[in-house]
């Protein structure tokens, strides 16, 4: 199904303030016309903001992302998630892509990569990422 | 290397920034997370008091060189562990420019470290945009910022040791030499150890030395098997 992307809305969850007007104004950028920034991927947090795009930024560590977006797979099937991460681990990627993310991006994916991958959920799109969920 | 940060208004060539923006406080970022160092550039894109000048992956001293900062923003989160070296780096290739440490580590002993090894600041990263751009124009300003919840940590412990001297006022290199020493190592061993000069040991053991308030490399292998360092 396609989306309008001015009703895109987007769930940031990042737990260092200074990274969050970064990514709002990415996620604006993108076409989320409505992005709510959160330090909670609970289920009730799901429910209330029904995202169609999931954005974990790097300092959200301690949310344990794998299990985060879990989660959010289980609740939200077709919510887009992308996580950007610190570190550039290549297995981590892999269990966080198999568990259910559609894109990760590590420290030296640049805005550009950003900007694809969070327009594609905008749009409910999934493009082809070079880091994208392949299954 | 040096990358720029394309696309922000506030990059600029260092050479121009001195030509064209005199006044301004010149910031090189140190991070290697891509996206955090345009998320930083572009909190200080909002105050029209910094320029940022040069965004780094890593401690490149002669990318340093060339930016002329007058502060260096470094995420130590991203960089190798050795704190001294990484560090040292940053004040080889800027020694005029105020050293500002980023970290999410709410560690007393990270930062004394961090302040032993040529920082002015210790910020850790869940500080607001605001109060990020207070603390570094504090540093900028002659002063220090150290995190409030850490500084604690670090009174609490000097009043504790009340004067006396305390092993983790010694720089990681010098932790390193004085475990060393505890070993029985003579200066010209633990030089080939650590791939020093046998004069630049000589200067780690007499810094060590004054440090710890001490005259003997007998005192100071029991300041190490004290602190537990052997």
């Amino acid at each position: 199904m396609t989306r309008e992307p001015a009703a895109a809305r987007a769930l940031l969850v990042e737990r260092q303030p200074a990274l969050v007007p970064f990514f709002r104004d990415t996620l604006e950028r993108a076409g989320h016309a409505d992005v709510i920034a959160s330090r909670s991927t609970s289920a009730t947090t799901l429910r209330r903001v029904r995202p169609d795009t999931v954005l974990i930024g790097p300092g959200s560590a301690d949310v344990r992302p794998l299990a985060a977006i879990r989660r959010i797979r289980q609740e939200r099937p077709s919510t887009r998630i992308v996580v950007v991460a610190y570190r550039a681990d290549p297995v981590w990627r892999s269990v966080a892509l198999a568990v259910g993310a559609d894109a990760v991006l590590g420290p030296d994916d640049d805005r550009s990569t950003l900007d694809a991958a969070l327009a594609s959920g905008a749009s409910g799109r999934v493009r082809n990422l070079g880091m994208r969920r392949t299954s | 290397m040096a990358t720029r940060l394309d696309g922000l208004p506030t990059y600029v060539a260092a050479e121009s920034v001195t030509s064209m923006r005199e006044g301004l406080l010149r910031v090189v970022i140190i991070e290697s997370q891509v996206l955090f160092a345009k998320a930083l550039a572009g909190i200080f894109s909002e105050d029209a008091e910094f320029v940022v000048v040069s965004d780094l992956r890593a401690p490149d001293e002669s990318g340093l060189s060339a930016a002329k900062p007058h502060v260096v923003v470094i995420d130590l989160d991203g960089q190798p562990t050795d704190v001294a070296a990484t560090l040292g780096a940053c004040v080889a290739g800027a020694p005029d420019a105020r050293i500002c440490v980023l970290s999410m580590h709410l560690s007393s002993e990270m930062m004394q470290r961090c302040l032993n090894n040529g920082a002015e600041a210790y910020i850790v990263k869940d500080i607001s945009p605001s109060e990020l751009l207070r603390a570094i124009k504090t540093v900028a300003g002659g002063q220090s910022y150290v995190d409030p919840r850490v500084a604690g940590g670090l009174l609490r412990r000097r009043s504790l040791n009340a004067g006396k001297p305390d092993i983790m006022e010694l720089s990681a290199r010098e932790a390193e030499v004085l475990k060393l020493i505890a070993e029985g190592l003579a200066n010209k061993q633990i030089s080939v150890r650590l791939h020093l000069s046998e004069k630049t040991v000589k200067n780690h053991v007499s810094r060590i030395f004054s440090k710890l308030n001490i005259s003997a490399r007998t005192q100071a292998a029991v300041h190490a098997i004290r602190a537990g360092i052997v």
